[in-house]
């Protein structure tokens, strides 16, 4: 955090003139306006502690055992020369990939824990897709440990930073000022654009691959039908009640294409921020009440939406009222 | 782990520029996350971690459901075939896994035998080594099991019917002993 000085951000740029300059300046400010690192800082907290309860149960062992005619490597694996790791090779990598999830969940040496982790989840969650079936879960969160691997995002909420205020401390030197940053405003900001492009790539699919026979066919029934054919059938039968209601299955099925295509809206708009991202968070959770399907991991990315410096700021206000 | 929490007055923000290189990295990062994600969308194609993201969108409208399914004949005559459902079998391949990797190979001749023979080969040792409990198998059935789809999933349990379509066994050497197959059909995944 050195080299911070206290100049506004607008003094670093040449005052907009005309449309452009002012579009220009609001691009800046979307991406780089700058702001305290307390909200990025939780997001990390939160994201990696999410990862660790979900993988901790995870066994990396294996792999490489399994007959190579079951494989049919992904494009990442092959480009690269990725090899399957035999074992013991495997489960370290696995041991060190949770080791890392959690120094980065504290913050401690966050720049090489958020690395590390970045590096060997984006081998682990994409290995076991060289064997012929790739989700659309594990993507995102690998995206999301590589924009967090960049960022600075141990600079609060993390061990590093109370150690640093510590030392300062000790040195009788006065509390480190809070620093607003661009540093700490991008990283979020990358994490919604990778969100929409998810939701937004989803919709075009549908709208390419299906047509208008999306939405006005029998093709949402049908999905949400053949699921109880599935070995994994849900526990419910509100698919089935949704399936013999046409009405209501098509009105789902333009629902779910109307936002994912809209979701790059909630980029630019503060009100769109509000509906869009809540109602694809609510679809997910509605097709693992539904069909069964779950994308649990994928959805720790959504707490990025969340404005956490100002909830917690509420909570802190409340406590001292109260 | 609060900024909040050290000691002493907190004095007041300063604002810390970006370093130009930092931003010219920030919008390398993200111009390489979104150019990767239109390129799939604009090829319909997947390039994990970039994708189409295709789930349920290409339109199912046959009220029909296909899926191949592998049985093991057993050495015993009793019971004769069993399910290959317990995760323990080839695992750590999901069986999910498994069917797909069957499905993809079901109508494919020349890949046919060699998963089937490694299928075998893998199971036995797992299972002569403890790793699991199920019985000792001389080949592989594949089955396509068929099901018309009812509004309220009646038959959802069995399915309507089921044709062999290919078998697999073990012979005296590890080739196969015999390999009767029937007319192909059109399969589907399941998505």
């Amino acid at each position: 955090m050195s080299g911070a000085s206290p100049i506004s951000f607008e003094a670093q740029r040449p005052a907009p003139v005309g449309r452009l300059a002012t579009l220009a300046d609001r691009w800046r400010r979307f991406w780089f306006e700058p702001v305290a690192p307390d909200n990025l800082g939780f997001c990390r907290l939160l994201f990696y502690g999410l990862l660790l309860y979900y993988f901790f149960p995870v066994h990396f062992v294996g792999w490489a055992n399994v007959p190579e005619s079951f494989r049919d490597p992904i494009w990442l694996f092959e480009r690269f020369h990725l090899p399957i790791l035999p074992d013991p090779a495997l489960p370290a990598a696995g041991a060190a990939f949770k080791a890392a999830l959690l120094l980065a969940c504290v913050g401690l040496g966050t720049r090489m824990s958020t690395a590390v982790a970045f590096l060997l989840g984006t081998y682990l969650i994409g290995m076991r897709y060289n064997f012929g079936k790739t989700d659309h879960v594990g993507a995102i969160l690998v995206f999301t440990m590589g924009i967090l691997a960049l960022s600075r995002c141990g600079d609060a909420w993390s061990i590093d930073s109370l150690v640093r205020r510590k030392r300062a401390q000790k040195r009788g030197e006065p509390n480190p000022a809070q620093v607003l940053s661009g540093e700490y405003r991008w990283p979020v900001r990358a994490v919604w654009v990778v969100m929409v492009m998810v939701f937004f790539a989803a919709g075009v699919a549908k709208v390419v691959q299906g047509g208008a026979a999306w939405v006005f066919s029998d093709h949402f029934a049908i999905s949400l039908i053949q699921r109880y054919y599935d070995p994994s059938p849900p526990g419910n039968r509100i698919g089935l009640f949704v399936a013999n209601h046409a009405w209501l299955a098509h009105t789902l099925a333009a629902t779910a294409v109307l936002v994912e295509l809209s979701i790059p809206m909630a980029l630019f708009s503060r009100r769109a921020r509000l509906v869009l991202p809540p109602a694809l968070f609510l679809m997910q959770l509605g097709i693992g009440i539904v069909m069964n399907v779950w994308f649990t991991s994928f959805m720790y990315a959504y707490l990025f939406w969340v404005p956490w410096d100002r909830v917690l700021g509420k909570l802190r206000r409340q406590d001292r009222s109260a | 782990m609060a900024q909040q929490q050290a000691g002493g007055p907190a004095p007041a923000p300063v604002v810390e520029p970006m370093k130009p290189w930092r931003v010219r990295l920030v919008y390398g990062v993200v111009g390489a996350i979104v150019l990767g994600h239109l390129y799939d969308i604009a090829r319909q194609q997947e390039h994990w971690p970039f994708s189409n993201y295709p789930m349920w969108a290409r339109p199912a409208n046959d009220w029909h459901i296909k899926n191949v399914v592998p049985v093991g004949l057993t050495v015993a005559q009793s019971p004769g075939e069993v399910e290959l459902t317990d995760p323990a079998y080839l695992a750590p391949l999901p069986p999910h896994y498994q069917r797909i990797a069957v499905m993809r190979v079901a109508r494919r001749e020349s890949k046919r035998d060699a998963m089937l023979r490694d299928y075998l080969d893998y199971y036995e040792k797992r299972r002569v080594t403890g790793k699991h409990n199920g019985p000792r198998l001389r080949g592989i059935r594949l089955y396509e099991y068929h099901w018309d789809l009812h509004r309220d999933a009646r038959n959802a349990a069995e399915p309507d019917g089921r044709t062999l379509i290919y078998e697999y066994l073990r012979g005296p050497g590890g080739g196969p002993a015999s390999a009767p197959a029937t007319a192909p059909a059109a399969t589907r995944a399941a998505q």
